[in-house]
């Protein structure tokens, strides 16, 4: 019986590290594999306090808590500048110091020889020793655990991770804050992993590097992988999928001598075969499109007339170099509400990086970005959003393993759902706001057209479609600038017209609109105004027929 | 200090407990259907190389046994459970064992696998025999656990009793950054200190290391009078290997040689001085003699430490369950085999002659020193440490 309840106990315990990992990997994107030290962290941090100061349940376990979870937005640091492969290497190199650490710093952690003779868990007077009296407590943490990643999961702030997963400067360019969420989702998912460790330290009474190494952080990582990223229950499912696998194995009667070794190769094979036959994992990514509204039941107001006089924002002698390179040299352009902008001119003319200057994405070298009469050159483009500045990409960067809902509903200015604290402290007024939100993300689909595929993945619209899904994430936004980067590319007639006749719509509601676009006949039918961009410079500004019917234009542009 | 105490206690209460049994005696034994052994090995460990002589060692003895007619006409059967050197992997194997044999005796190896498994033995009072670690943080803690290898204070003091003598001062050290290594560590600077050597370098090293040119480039320029070395197989190996081809002369002095280090080290391990307990294949003692041909006969290698103290553990285990049955009742339990052991701490050893159980339950060895003289250990003397 005792080995039924020590394998329940060691569930709930990779349940809680699986989940905690998959809210960075699964939600967030972050391949950070460093899983194992935070696990380290708890034990050792709940081991020193219980055995050496005597502190009573649940202070150890607290302190592991925040010192893990500082810990953890220390670590998200990197993240911050590297992704991909780069974080996977800084995180495995981090981890290996910290074992290092652990091993070197024999006053504290007990060296190689780690710390035994821990105390159990005691709540209450009551001793929780053995995997009887454990597993309870085990299985309480972890469903609190879960619940905690689960509230998150589903969220705004779990929604905005996913956008990031899936886009990181396309969710930077709806407004949400790269650097917050990535820094409370390592310090949040830190701390989770530190309730397993605290509670590890306890149940096995002994602490030691060996139970941290790298192997374990890929024995959380397969967890994850196996039960399906981005679905929490999925990792709970992997967490005891492959606890029980092993123990189910080593019931097989295997030649004696090379039984260890057998046992491991089957094991290897079984993940194998898994990841070849299952590669989305035991359980797919949830659809979490958001309860659907009765179409109509908001309706959009896109009106946003301004009080201010004279154009939202301008870009006075901005320059760009990229070493010797010059992309713009010196650009002075000017946005005004109810009129739509052409930014045209040859190919490596300085078009998207004007986009990327004006909405914060680079740097400028010199020179000043007004918004309202206001200097807006060093915020941040999640500030800019924020501020009313609202950019779309040529590539489209929609957030493609989403909703078509959830990509509107992410853009929505001003969650308080964004926000941790908010999260837990009031989860009433979030989840009234969220239904709110997604009313108006509602409306703006069935406005744009798009309301029949609200709840499908955005993966799965038509190029035009997703072309349309572009222009609603940026009116969601609620800004009052709006910058397409080739809205109208690759689109026939009829798709075409459609999103004139949207951009249109919201220039006459008091946006200023601004579009780089190829397409001259699509320029001319759409635009009032003209900038004509080359060699970084704005050659000439006026009516677009005007501009157009210019020989010297022509020839440069066709060059 | 607890375990002691009752350890000490539960001696000091052996003549009552041998009447005790006597009591018992009217009862007849109540025989399991068979005594099955467990045992908690690195088979799958980076190093798993003493794994797999150690479980030669128990496959040995229990074919030895059942040949001979089981004990009482009991087979005996090892269980063998695969920890991979992971404290956590060691207690769900030792759950397992639990589970599925209701096991009464296991044989513990690598010292962070028994600091976590070790617990839950005491608790459930699980006969313990430790013949792999010879960390000093098992001894002593858990009145259930014996050893049978000599721990790191024995250890270290026999192979610095070579240094002592040779009129060394100056000790250069690498060790392997094992619990293992490092309970070596601490107890040969103790003592070296106490005996008013100095210590010219100290290096520490994973134990499946490949390189370890950095820390042989430190020790080199720190000199030294002899290189002691605090590690295991296969570490000792790479050691010598780098050491003499590091140019460094000195004399080198450790705790183990198996094949396995001769393999890694080939012709640098000549002149190297080790302390270990004294097993002897050439022994004239019939025991040993004959573990060493069958061993030999069998997988065509010497026996060392970790075959003969496996190979000893299930001996070992299968005296006390003869002296508990004869207690009858309900004899075979942890809790019967450690008060026959206990009751009677002397039982034949296969490094010849007995070996008595301390109150902390180490076994009581003789610590022989060895030279490598030719690729075989040669016997020089024996080593003359107190307890």
């Amino acid at each position: 019986m005792d080995l039924v309840l020590h394998v329940g106990v060691m569930i709930c315990l990779y349940a809680i590290l699986a989940t905690s990992f998959n809210l960075l990997i699964g939600f967030s994107g972050l391949f950070a594999f460093g899983h194992a030290t935070f696990y380290a962290l708890g034990a050792y941090t709940t081991a020193i306090l219980t055995q050496r100061l005597h502190l009573p349940f649940p202070i150890p376990l607290l302190a592991s808590m925040l010192l893990t979870g500082g810990v953890g937005l220390a670590i998200a640091l990197p993240s911050l500048r590297i992704s991909g492969i780069y974080l996977i290497i800084t995180t495995l190199a981090l981890q290996v110091i910290a074992i290092d650490i652990i091993i070197n710093w024999t006053s504290l952690t007990g060296g190689p020889s780690g710390l035994s003779g821990i105390p159990p868990l005691s709540i209450g007077g009551y001793v929780l020793s053995g995997p009887a009296h454990f597993l309870p407590v085990a299985f309480a943490a972890a469903v609190i655990c879960f619940l905690v990643a689960r509230h998150i999961g589903n969220a705004p702030f779990g929604r905005a991770l996913r956008a990031m997963r899936e886009n990181e400067s396309a969710a930077a360019s709806v407004g949400k804050n790269i650097f917050y969420m990535k820094v409370s989702v390592f310090g949040l998912a830190a701390a989770l992993a530190s309730v397993a460790g605290s509670l590890f330290a306890h149940y096995l009474s002994y602490v030691g590097a060996d139970s941290f190494q790298v192997s374990e952080t890929v024995l959380i990582l397969s967890m994850v992988v196996v039960g399906g990223t981005g679905n929490l229950i999925g990792s709970v499912v992997g967490a005891a999928f492959l606890v029980l696998l092993p123990e189910v194995l080593a019931f097989v009667d295997l030649p004696q001598g090379f039984e260890g070794q057998l046992r491991l190769l089957i094991y290897g094979c079984v993940l194998i075969l898994f990841l070849v036959f299952r590669p989305e994992g035991l359980l797919r990514e949830p659809r979490r499109g958001g309860r659907r509204v009765a179409a109509g039941a908001t309706p959009i107001a896109l009106s946003t007339k301004t009080a201010f006089v004279g154009p939202l924002l301008t870009g006075t002698g901005l320059q760009k170099r990229f070493g010797g390179i010059v992309a713009i040299a010196a650009l002075d352009i000017s946005l005004s509400a109810g009129r739509i902008t052409g930014l045209v001119g040859p190919n490596g003319a300085g078009k998207t990086t004007a986009f990327n200057l004006l909405t914060g994405f680079l740097r400028t070298d010199a020179g000043e970005i007004r918004y309202k009469g206001k200097v807006l050159s060093e915020l941040k483009p999640h500030e800019l959003v924020r501020a009313g500045i609202a950019r779309s990409f040529q590539d489209l960067r929609l957030f493609t393993g989403m909703s078509v809902l959830e990509n509107v509903l992410v853009a929505l200015p001003r969650q308080s759902g964004d926000r941790l604290s908010a999260l837990f402290l009031r989860p009433g007024s979030v989840r009234r706001e969220d239904e709110a939100n997604t009313a108006k993300a509602m409306g703006i689909l069935e406005f744009i057209g798009l309301g029949e595929r609200a709840m499908d993945l955005a993966d799965d619209l038509s190029y035009a479609e997703e072309k349309l899904l572009v222009v609603a994430r940026l009116i969601a936004t609620e800004a009052e600038v709006l910058l397409f980067d080739e809205p109208l590319s690759g689109l026939d007639g009829a798709a075409m017209q459609k999103i004139i006749d949207l951009l249109r719509r919201l220039a006459a509601d008091g946006k200023a609109v601004c579009i780089i676009e190829h397409n001259l006949d699509a320029i001319r039918n759409a635009c009032d105004h003209l900038v004509y961009l080359d060699e970084g410079r704005a050659l000439a500004q006026g009516d677009p027929n005007t501009l157009m019917a210019d020989p010297e234009l022509v020839q440069r542009y066709f060059r | 200090m607890t375990a002691n105490v009752s350890r000490r206690t539960a001696l000091a209460l052996a003549p009552a407990m041998l009447a005790a049994s006597s009591v018992r005696a009217a009862e007849p034994p109540k025989d399991p259907p068979v005594f099955r052994i467990g045992a908690l090995l690195g088979l799958t460990d980076k190093g798993n190389w003493n794994a797999t002589v150690m479980q030669r060692g128990i496959m040995m003895a229990v074919d030895e046994i059942n040949a001979a007619g089981g004990i009482a006409g009991i087979k005996v059967e090892a269980a063998i459970e695969d920890h991979q050197g992971v404290p956590r992997v060691g207690v769900d194997a030792l759950q397992r064992l639990r589970a599925r044999y209701d096991i009464q005796a296991v044989l513990l190896s690598y010292s962070t696998v028994g600091l976590a498994a070790a617990p839950i033995c005491e608790e459930n009072k699980i006969f313990m025999l430790d013949g792999g670690s010879v960390t000093d943080g098992l001894v002593g803690k858990f009145s259930y656990l014996f050893h049978n290898r000599s721990v790191a204070s024995v250890m270290a003091r026999a192979a610095m009793t070579v240094a002592k003598k040779n009129g060394y001062k100056k000790m250069a050290q690498m060790a392997s950054s094992t619990d293992d290594g490092q309970s070596l560590l601490r107890a040969a600077e103790a003592d070296w200190k106490a005996y008013g050597g100095t210590i010219v370098g100290t290096e520490t090293g994973l134990p499946t290391a490949s390189n370890i040119d950095t820390q042989m480039a430190k020790l080199r320029t720190a000199g030294g009078d002899f290189l002691a070395i605090w590690e295991f197989s296969p570490g000792p190996g790479l050691v010598l290997k780098r050491a003499r081809e590091f140019g460094m002369t000195q004399q080198a002095i450790g705790i183990e040689f198996t094949a396995e280090i001769l393999k890694v080290a080939g012709a640098h391990a000549e002149g190297y001085v080790f302390a270990t307990d004294y097993f002897n294949p050439e022994a004239a003692d019939p025991w040993p003699q004959r573990f060493a041909a069958d061993y030999r006969k069998k997988y065509g290698d010497n026996p060392e430490v970790y075959a003969a103290n496996y190979y000893e553990g299930i001996y070992i285990i299968a005296e006390a369950i003869k002296r508990a049955r004869a207690g009858g009742g309900n004899y075979f339990t942890g809790e019967r085999l450690k008060q026959a052991l206990d009751a009677s701490p002397v039982v034949p050893s296969v490094y010849g002659g007995n070996m008595t159980f301390q109150p902390d339950g180490t076994g009581l060895k003789r610590v022989g020193i060895f030279k490598v003289v030719d690729g075989k250990a040669v016997f020089q003397n024996f080593a003359e440490v107190s307890r």
